[in-house]
Protein backbone atom coordinates (compact mmCIF):
# COMPACT_ATOMS: atom_id res chain seq x y z
CA UNK A 1 0.00 0.00 0.00
CA UNK A 2 1.29 3.39 -1.32
CA UNK A 3 0.31 6.36 1.60
CA UNK A 4 -1.28 8.71 -0.10
CA UNK A 5 0.31 11.84 1.69
CA UNK A 6 3.42 10.59 3.04
CA UNK A 7 3.88 9.42 6.58
CA UNK A 8 3.86 11.08 9.52
CA UNK A 9 7.13 12.11 10.99
CA UNK A 10 7.83 12.05 14.81
CA UNK A 11 8.20 15.60 15.02
CA UNK A 12 4.28 16.52 13.32
CA UNK A 13 3.16 13.66 15.59
CA UNK A 14 4.61 15.43 18.55
CA UNK A 15 3.21 18.73 16.85
CA UNK A 16 -0.88 17.27 16.95
CA UNK A 17 -0.08 16.12 20.37
CA UNK A 18 0.87 19.19 21.45
CA UNK A 19 -1.76 21.06 19.28
CA UNK A 20 -4.87 18.51 20.76
CA UNK A 21 -3.30 19.73 24.55
CA UNK A 22 -3.56 23.05 23.94
CA UNK A 23 -7.26 22.98 22.70
CA UNK A 24 -8.55 20.96 25.56
CA UNK A 25 -6.40 23.23 28.15
CA UNK A 26 -7.80 26.34 26.12
CA UNK A 27 -11.23 24.87 26.07
CA UNK A 28 -11.08 24.49 29.95
CA UNK A 29 -10.00 27.81 30.44
CA UNK A 30 -13.17 29.17 28.12
CA UNK A 31 -10.65 30.78 25.77
CA UNK A 32 -12.50 28.29 22.57
CA UNK A 33 -16.33 29.30 24.22
CA UNK A 34 -16.93 31.52 21.05
CA UNK A 35 -15.73 28.47 18.32
CA UNK A 36 -17.50 25.74 20.72
CA UNK A 37 -20.51 28.29 20.42
CA UNK A 38 -20.51 28.28 16.51
CA UNK A 39 -20.08 24.61 16.16
CA UNK A 40 -22.64 23.56 18.55
CA UNK A 41 -25.10 25.95 16.82
CA UNK A 42 -24.23 25.05 13.49
CA UNK A 43 -25.22 21.20 14.37
CA UNK A 44 -27.96 22.20 16.64
CA UNK A 45 -30.21 22.53 13.80
CA UNK A 46 -29.45 18.72 12.32
CA UNK A 47 -30.10 17.33 16.30
CA UNK A 48 -33.74 19.14 15.97
CA UNK A 49 -34.43 17.77 12.35
CA UNK A 50 -33.08 14.19 13.09
CA UNK A 51 -35.27 13.86 16.35
CA UNK A 52 -38.45 15.00 14.84
CA UNK A 53 -37.34 12.98 11.79
CA UNK A 54 -36.75 9.68 13.89
CA UNK A 55 -39.88 10.02 16.40
CA UNK A 56 -42.04 9.66 14.40
CA UNK A 57 -40.49 6.57 12.38
CA UNK A 58 -40.30 5.10 16.20
CA UNK A 59 -44.02 5.09 15.83
CA UNK A 60 -45.03 4.26 13.45
CA UNK A 61 -42.37 1.28 13.00
CA UNK A 62 -45.35 -0.62 15.77
CA UNK A 63 -47.89 -2.67 14.60
CA UNK A 64 -51.44 -1.69 15.09
CA UNK A 65 -51.53 -3.59 18.26
CA UNK A 66 -48.06 -2.45 19.93
CA UNK A 67 -49.63 0.68 19.37
CA UNK A 68 -52.60 0.44 21.08
CA UNK A 69 -50.90 -1.22 23.89
CA UNK A 70 -48.21 1.97 24.15
CA UNK A 71 -51.54 4.52 23.84
CA UNK A 72 -52.57 2.25 27.00
CA UNK A 73 -49.39 2.49 28.93
CA UNK A 74 -49.25 5.43 28.40
CA UNK A 75 -52.94 6.23 29.52
CA UNK A 76 -51.55 4.48 32.43
CA UNK A 77 -48.83 6.40 33.01
CA UNK A 78 -50.81 9.24 33.16
CA UNK A 79 -53.26 8.00 35.43
CA UNK A 80 -50.52 7.16 37.80
CA UNK A 81 -49.02 10.67 37.60
CA UNK A 82 -52.47 11.93 38.15
CA UNK A 83 -53.09 9.90 41.30
CA UNK A 84 -50.14 10.63 42.36
CA UNK A 85 -50.31 14.36 42.25
CA UNK A 86 -53.95 13.89 43.90
CA UNK A 87 -52.09 11.90 46.82
CA UNK A 88 -49.61 14.65 46.98
CA UNK A 89 -52.40 17.33 47.02
CA UNK A 90 -54.01 15.28 49.75
CA UNK A 91 -51.05 15.08 51.87
CA UNK A 92 -50.43 18.75 52.18
CA UNK A 93 -53.98 19.12 53.13
CA UNK A 94 -52.72 16.77 56.49
CA UNK A 95 -49.50 18.00 56.88
CA UNK A 96 -50.39 21.41 56.60
CA UNK A 97 -47.39 23.01 57.79
CA UNK A 98 -44.92 21.51 55.71
CA UNK A 99 -47.11 21.43 52.72
CA UNK A 100 -47.93 25.28 52.81
CA UNK A 101 -44.36 25.99 53.09
CA UNK A 102 -43.95 23.14 49.90
CA UNK A 103 -46.49 25.01 48.22
CA UNK A 104 -45.14 28.39 48.30
CA UNK A 105 -42.05 27.14 47.33
CA UNK A 106 -43.26 25.08 44.50
CA UNK A 107 -44.07 27.63 41.60
CA UNK A 108 -41.77 26.16 39.38
CA UNK A 109 -40.30 27.97 36.67
CA UNK A 110 -38.89 26.26 33.82
CA UNK A 111 -37.43 25.71 30.05
CA UNK A 112 -39.08 23.93 27.75
CA UNK A 113 -36.21 22.41 25.56
CA UNK A 114 -35.72 20.41 22.50
CA UNK A 115 -33.82 17.00 22.52
CA UNK A 116 -31.14 17.28 20.10
CA UNK A 117 -28.76 14.01 20.39
CA UNK A 118 -28.69 11.29 22.55
CA UNK A 119 -25.34 9.51 24.29
CA UNK A 120 -22.87 8.16 22.12
CA UNK A 121 -21.53 6.27 24.94
CA UNK A 122 -22.52 2.64 25.01
CA UNK A 123 -22.71 2.50 28.59
CA UNK A 124 -23.91 5.73 28.90
CA UNK A 125 -27.89 6.61 29.43
CA UNK A 126 -27.79 10.87 29.18
CA UNK A 127 -29.46 13.41 26.09
CA UNK A 128 -28.71 16.44 25.70
CA UNK A 129 -31.23 19.53 24.55
CA UNK A 130 -30.95 23.23 23.11
CA UNK A 131 -31.19 25.26 25.84
CA UNK A 132 -28.34 26.72 28.20
CA UNK A 133 -26.86 28.56 30.82
CA UNK A 134 -28.15 31.01 28.16
CA UNK A 135 -31.90 29.65 29.31
CA UNK A 136 -31.17 30.03 32.67
CA UNK A 137 -30.18 26.92 32.90
CA UNK A 138 -28.00 25.38 35.72
CA UNK A 139 -26.23 22.51 37.04
CA UNK A 140 -28.11 19.90 39.34
CA UNK A 141 -31.33 21.13 37.75
CA UNK A 142 -34.40 18.78 37.32
CA UNK A 143 -36.17 17.80 34.23
CA UNK A 144 -39.01 16.48 33.74
CA UNK A 145 -41.57 15.69 31.39
CA UNK A 146 -45.72 16.36 31.23
CA UNK A 147 -47.13 15.74 34.42
CA UNK A 148 -44.04 16.01 36.52
CA UNK A 149 -42.29 13.06 36.24
CA UNK A 150 -38.24 13.95 36.65
CA UNK A 151 -36.73 12.19 33.99
CA UNK A 152 -32.79 13.07 35.41
CA UNK A 153 -30.52 16.14 36.08
CA UNK A 154 -28.43 18.72 34.18
CA UNK A 155 -24.83 17.29 34.57
CA UNK A 156 -23.50 19.47 31.96
CA UNK A 157 -24.53 23.06 30.66
CA UNK A 158 -23.04 25.19 27.93
CA UNK A 159 -24.30 28.58 26.95
CA UNK A 160 -26.34 26.40 24.17
CA UNK A 161 -27.11 22.93 25.40
CA UNK A 162 -27.58 20.84 27.78
CA UNK A 163 -26.56 17.36 29.02
CA UNK A 164 -29.43 15.55 31.64
CA UNK A 165 -28.37 12.12 32.67
CA UNK A 166 -30.94 10.16 32.92
CA UNK A 167 -32.61 8.69 35.86
CA UNK A 168 -32.09 5.29 34.35
CA UNK A 169 -28.51 5.53 34.08
CA UNK A 170 -26.25 3.37 36.65
CA UNK A 171 -24.54 6.57 37.95
CA UNK A 172 -27.78 8.38 38.80
CA UNK A 173 -29.24 8.40 42.36
CA UNK A 174 -32.32 10.34 43.97
CA UNK A 175 -33.47 10.43 47.83
CA UNK A 176 -36.59 8.78 47.00
CA UNK A 177 -40.05 8.28 49.23
CA UNK A 178 -42.95 6.31 48.80
CA UNK A 179 -46.19 8.29 48.39
CA UNK A 180 -48.58 5.48 49.86
CA UNK A 181 -46.17 5.79 53.22
CA UNK A 182 -43.95 8.93 53.46
CA UNK A 183 -41.66 7.28 56.36
CA UNK A 184 -40.65 4.27 53.58
CA UNK A 185 -37.80 6.57 52.25
CA UNK A 186 -35.30 5.01 49.80
CA UNK A 187 -32.02 5.98 47.19
CA UNK A 188 -33.11 5.58 43.44
CA UNK A 189 -30.75 4.79 41.20
CA UNK A 190 -30.85 3.69 37.80
CA UNK A 191 -30.56 0.46 36.80
CA UNK A 192 -28.68 -0.31 33.62
CA UNK A 193 -30.18 2.15 31.64
CA UNK A 194 -33.65 0.41 31.60
CA UNK A 195 -35.13 0.95 34.83
CA UNK A 196 -34.87 2.34 38.48
CA UNK A 197 -34.41 0.26 41.63
CA UNK A 198 -34.25 1.77 45.17
CA UNK A 199 -32.63 0.79 47.91
CA UNK A 200 -31.53 1.95 51.53
CA UNK A 201 -35.10 1.23 52.80
CA UNK A 202 -35.34 0.21 56.10
CA UNK A 203 -36.69 -3.34 56.60
CA UNK A 204 -39.42 -1.73 59.29
CA UNK A 205 -41.02 0.18 56.28
CA UNK A 206 -44.16 -1.04 54.20
CA UNK A 207 -43.84 -0.89 50.52
CA UNK A 208 -45.07 -3.27 48.28
CA UNK A 209 -45.82 -3.34 44.02
CA UNK A 210 -48.13 -0.40 42.59
CA UNK A 211 -46.56 2.22 45.09
CA UNK A 212 -45.29 5.46 43.71
CA UNK A 213 -41.89 6.52 44.53
CA UNK A 214 -41.79 10.52 44.40
CA UNK A 215 -38.27 12.57 45.15
CA UNK A 216 -37.83 13.66 48.90
CA UNK A 217 -36.76 16.92 48.16
CA UNK A 218 -33.57 15.69 50.18
CA UNK A 219 -31.63 16.09 47.19
CA UNK A 220 -30.21 19.58 46.16
CA UNK A 221 -31.74 21.71 44.01
CA UNK A 222 -34.66 18.46 43.22
CA UNK A 223 -38.29 19.58 45.09
CA UNK A 224 -40.22 17.35 46.91
CA UNK A 225 -42.93 15.05 44.95
CA UNK A 226 -41.61 14.64 41.56
CA UNK A 227 -42.21 11.22 40.04
CA UNK A 228 -39.58 9.03 40.04
CA UNK A 229 -41.65 5.72 38.78
CA UNK A 230 -43.78 3.06 40.44
CA UNK A 231 -42.88 0.06 42.32
CA UNK A 232 -42.92 -3.67 40.46
CA UNK A 233 -41.63 -5.89 42.75
CA UNK A 234 -39.75 -5.74 46.60
CA UNK A 235 -37.51 -7.64 47.88
CA UNK A 236 -37.05 -8.48 51.06
CA UNK A 237 -34.68 -10.82 52.59
CA UNK A 238 -34.28 -12.26 56.53
CA UNK A 239 -31.25 -11.09 58.06
CA UNK A 240 -30.62 -7.78 55.37
CA UNK A 241 -30.35 -4.51 56.97
CA UNK A 242 -32.57 -2.93 54.45
CA UNK A 243 -35.38 -4.07 51.96
CA UNK A 244 -35.31 -3.11 47.94
CA UNK A 245 -37.66 -2.34 45.21
CA UNK A 246 -37.79 -2.53 41.82
CA UNK A 247 -39.09 0.63 40.21
CA UNK A 248 -40.93 1.40 36.56
CA UNK A 249 -39.54 4.34 35.19
CA UNK A 250 -43.39 6.19 34.00
CA UNK A 251 -41.36 7.75 31.18
CA UNK A 252 -40.17 6.02 27.69
CA UNK A 253 -36.45 7.31 27.09
CA UNK A 254 -36.59 6.43 23.75
CA UNK A 255 -39.55 8.77 23.31
CA UNK A 256 -37.97 11.73 24.92
CA UNK A 257 -38.98 14.91 22.84
CA UNK A 258 -39.63 17.98 24.65
CA UNK A 259 -38.37 18.38 27.97
CA UNK A 260 -38.71 21.16 30.68
CA UNK A 261 -35.90 21.97 32.89
CA UNK A 262 -36.35 23.54 36.67
CA UNK A 263 -35.05 26.97 36.52
CA UNK A 264 -35.56 27.67 40.20
CA UNK A 265 -33.84 26.92 43.46
CA UNK A 266 -36.08 25.05 45.49
CA UNK B 1 -11.01 7.26 -4.45
CA UNK B 2 -11.27 11.26 -4.83
CA UNK B 3 -10.59 12.67 -1.42
CA UNK B 4 -13.71 14.44 -1.43
CA UNK B 5 -15.88 11.10 -1.65
CA UNK B 6 -13.66 9.92 1.96
CA UNK B 7 -14.66 13.13 3.26
CA UNK B 8 -18.23 13.05 2.51
CA UNK B 9 -18.11 9.51 4.24
CA UNK B 10 -16.75 11.02 6.93
CA UNK B 11 -18.62 13.78 7.70
CA UNK B 12 -22.09 11.12 6.90
CA UNK B 13 -21.00 9.00 9.50
CA UNK B 14 -19.64 11.19 12.15
CA UNK B 15 -23.35 13.01 11.59
CA UNK B 16 -24.99 9.40 12.17
CA UNK B 17 -22.75 8.49 14.57
CA UNK B 18 -23.96 11.97 16.74
CA UNK B 19 -27.42 12.25 15.91
CA UNK B 20 -29.19 8.85 14.17
CA UNK B 21 -27.78 5.31 15.24
CA UNK B 22 -28.64 6.86 19.13
CA UNK B 23 -31.60 7.66 18.40
CA UNK B 24 -32.26 4.04 16.31
CA UNK B 25 -30.41 1.99 18.99
CA UNK B 26 -30.52 -1.63 17.09
CA UNK B 27 -30.18 -4.31 19.63
CA UNK B 28 -29.73 -1.83 22.09
CA UNK B 29 -26.03 -0.51 21.08
CA UNK B 30 -25.22 2.69 19.95
CA UNK B 31 -23.20 2.00 16.77
CA UNK B 32 -20.14 4.57 16.15
CA UNK B 33 -19.90 4.80 12.62
CA UNK B 34 -17.29 7.10 12.74
CA UNK B 35 -14.33 4.77 14.03
CA UNK B 36 -15.01 2.35 11.16
CA UNK B 37 -14.77 4.97 8.69
CA UNK B 38 -11.73 6.43 9.81
CA UNK B 39 -9.74 3.10 10.29
CA UNK B 40 -10.86 1.98 6.50
CA UNK B 41 -9.88 5.46 5.35
CA UNK B 42 -6.67 5.25 7.30
CA UNK B 43 -5.83 1.43 5.98
CA UNK B 44 -6.98 2.96 2.88
CA UNK B 45 -3.75 4.86 2.75
CA UNK B 46 -5.45 8.66 3.14
CA UNK B 47 -3.10 8.93 6.80
CA UNK B 48 -3.36 12.18 6.70
CA UNK B 49 -7.01 12.78 5.98
CA UNK B 50 -7.18 10.16 8.84
CA UNK B 51 -5.18 12.12 11.33
CA UNK B 52 -7.04 15.28 10.78
CA UNK B 53 -10.30 13.89 11.01
CA UNK B 54 -9.67 12.19 14.04
CA UNK B 55 -8.97 15.48 15.53
CA UNK B 56 -11.53 17.07 14.37
CA UNK B 57 -14.12 14.26 14.64
CA UNK B 58 -13.12 13.86 18.05
CA UNK B 59 -13.46 17.28 18.88
CA UNK B 60 -17.22 17.45 17.74
CA UNK B 61 -17.75 14.13 19.41
CA UNK B 62 -15.94 15.34 22.75
CA UNK B 63 -18.57 18.59 22.25
CA UNK B 64 -21.64 16.51 22.83
CA UNK B 65 -20.19 13.85 24.88
CA UNK B 66 -20.84 14.35 28.60
CA UNK B 67 -17.54 12.90 29.51
CA UNK B 68 -14.66 14.89 30.31
CA UNK B 69 -13.42 17.43 27.48
CA UNK B 70 -10.71 15.50 25.49
CA UNK B 71 -11.46 12.12 25.66
CA UNK B 72 -12.06 11.55 22.54
CA UNK B 73 -10.05 13.25 20.39
CA UNK B 74 -7.12 11.87 22.18
CA UNK B 75 -8.61 8.41 21.71
CA UNK B 76 -9.17 8.91 18.01
CA UNK B 77 -5.60 10.31 16.89
CA UNK B 78 -3.68 7.78 19.27
CA UNK B 79 -5.68 4.68 17.42
CA UNK B 80 -5.10 5.93 14.15
CA UNK B 81 -1.17 6.88 14.86
CA UNK B 82 -0.89 3.17 17.05
CA UNK B 83 -2.85 1.15 14.04
CA UNK B 84 -1.03 2.92 11.28
CA UNK B 85 2.47 2.29 13.20
CA UNK B 86 1.27 -1.56 13.17
CA UNK B 87 0.18 -1.80 10.18
CA UNK B 88 3.71 -0.69 8.50
CA UNK B 89 5.47 -2.60 11.09
CA UNK B 90 3.68 -5.53 12.60
CA UNK B 91 1.05 -6.74 9.83
CA UNK B 92 2.89 -5.76 6.87
CA UNK B 93 1.14 -7.95 4.71
CA UNK B 94 -1.91 -6.79 2.66
CA UNK B 95 -4.30 -9.69 2.94
CA UNK B 96 -7.88 -9.44 4.13
CA UNK B 97 -6.92 -11.27 7.30
CA UNK B 98 -4.30 -8.41 7.87
CA UNK B 99 -7.12 -5.66 7.51
CA UNK B 100 -9.52 -7.65 9.85
CA UNK B 101 -6.66 -7.67 12.87
CA UNK B 102 -6.27 -4.00 12.33
CA UNK B 103 -9.51 -3.05 12.15
CA UNK B 104 -10.22 -5.09 15.09
CA UNK B 105 -7.68 -3.85 16.81
CA UNK B 106 -8.41 -0.34 15.93
CA UNK B 107 -11.54 -0.56 17.64
CA UNK B 108 -11.07 -1.78 20.63
CA UNK B 109 -7.87 0.12 20.99
CA UNK B 110 -10.30 3.59 20.52
CA UNK B 111 -12.43 2.10 23.10
CA UNK B 112 -9.98 1.54 25.65
CA UNK B 113 -8.75 4.65 25.08
CA UNK B 114 -11.97 6.51 25.56
CA UNK B 115 -12.28 4.74 28.75
CA UNK B 116 -8.59 5.75 29.81
CA UNK B 117 -8.70 9.08 29.20
CA UNK B 118 -12.70 9.80 30.47
CA UNK B 119 -10.73 8.91 34.00
CA UNK B 120 -7.94 11.05 33.45
CA UNK B 121 -10.08 13.71 32.03
CA UNK B 122 -11.97 13.63 35.85
CA UNK B 123 -8.84 14.35 37.31
CA UNK B 124 -9.36 17.92 35.59
CA UNK B 125 -12.74 17.96 35.35
CA UNK B 126 -14.63 16.11 38.09
CA UNK B 127 -18.54 16.47 37.48
CA UNK B 128 -17.68 14.67 34.23
CA UNK B 129 -18.92 11.04 33.41
CA UNK B 130 -16.42 8.40 32.96
CA UNK B 131 -16.73 5.19 30.80
CA UNK B 132 -16.21 2.34 33.11
CA UNK B 133 -15.48 -1.56 32.15
CA UNK B 134 -18.26 -3.14 33.41
CA UNK B 135 -19.86 -6.26 31.58
CA UNK B 136 -22.08 -4.26 28.86
CA UNK B 137 -19.11 -2.16 28.20
CA UNK B 138 -17.32 -5.40 27.56
CA UNK B 139 -19.91 -6.54 25.07
CA UNK B 140 -20.27 -3.53 23.68
CA UNK B 141 -16.72 -2.84 22.78
CA UNK B 142 -16.16 -6.58 21.17
CA UNK B 143 -19.54 -5.97 19.00
CA UNK B 144 -18.07 -2.90 17.87
CA UNK B 145 -14.86 -4.41 16.86
CA UNK B 146 -17.10 -7.17 15.05
CA UNK B 147 -18.84 -4.46 13.16
CA UNK B 148 -16.57 -2.53 12.24
CA UNK B 149 -14.19 -5.74 10.68
CA UNK B 150 -17.24 -6.95 8.84
CA UNK B 151 -17.43 -3.14 7.28
CA UNK B 152 -13.94 -3.60 6.86
CA UNK B 153 -15.35 -6.88 4.47
CA UNK B 154 -17.45 -4.50 2.32
CA UNK B 155 -14.69 -2.06 2.38
CA UNK B 156 -12.25 -4.76 0.99
CA UNK B 157 -13.97 -5.74 -2.03
CA UNK B 158 -14.86 -2.14 -2.60
CA UNK B 159 -10.90 -1.86 -2.87
CA UNK B 160 -10.64 -4.17 -5.46
CA UNK B 161 -13.32 -3.26 -6.95
CA UNK B 162 -12.15 0.66 -7.30
CA UNK B 163 -8.57 -0.30 -7.45
CA UNK B 164 -9.19 -1.68 -11.15
CA UNK B 165 -11.25 2.02 -11.99
CA UNK B 166 -8.99 4.51 -10.19
CA UNK B 167 -5.14 3.88 -10.88
CA UNK B 168 -4.77 6.71 -7.88
CA UNK B 169 -6.51 4.57 -5.28
CA UNK B 170 -3.50 3.53 -2.89
CA UNK B 171 -4.73 0.51 -1.49
CA UNK B 172 -4.19 -1.53 -4.31
CA UNK B 173 -1.98 -3.71 -3.06
CA UNK B 174 -4.71 -5.55 -0.77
Amino acid sequence: MTLAAGPPQRRTILTIGSTLVAIVLLHYLGVLRPLERLAVQTLLPIGRWTTGWLSPVAETRSSETSARMAILEQRIAELNVENAQLQSALEAAVEADEQERFLKTRQFEGVAARLVARSGDPTSEFVTVDRGTRAGIQIDAPAIVAGGVIIGRVIAVTDDISRILLSTDNRSSFAGVSLQSTTTQGLVSGARGLSLSMGLISQSEHIEAGDIIVTSGVDSGVPRGLVLGEVERVDRQTGALFQSASLRPLFQSNRLDVITILTTNQ
Amino acid sequence: MPRFILIGILVVALLASLFVTPHLQPLLLKPSLFLPALLLILLLGDTWLALRSAAVGGVVMDLFSAGPFGAYVFAYVTTVVVTRWVFRTKITNRSLLALLSLTGIGSILASLLVMVNSHLGRLIDPRALSVSPTSSWVAVTVTDAFRTMALAVLVYWMIRLFGRRYSSLTAHEF
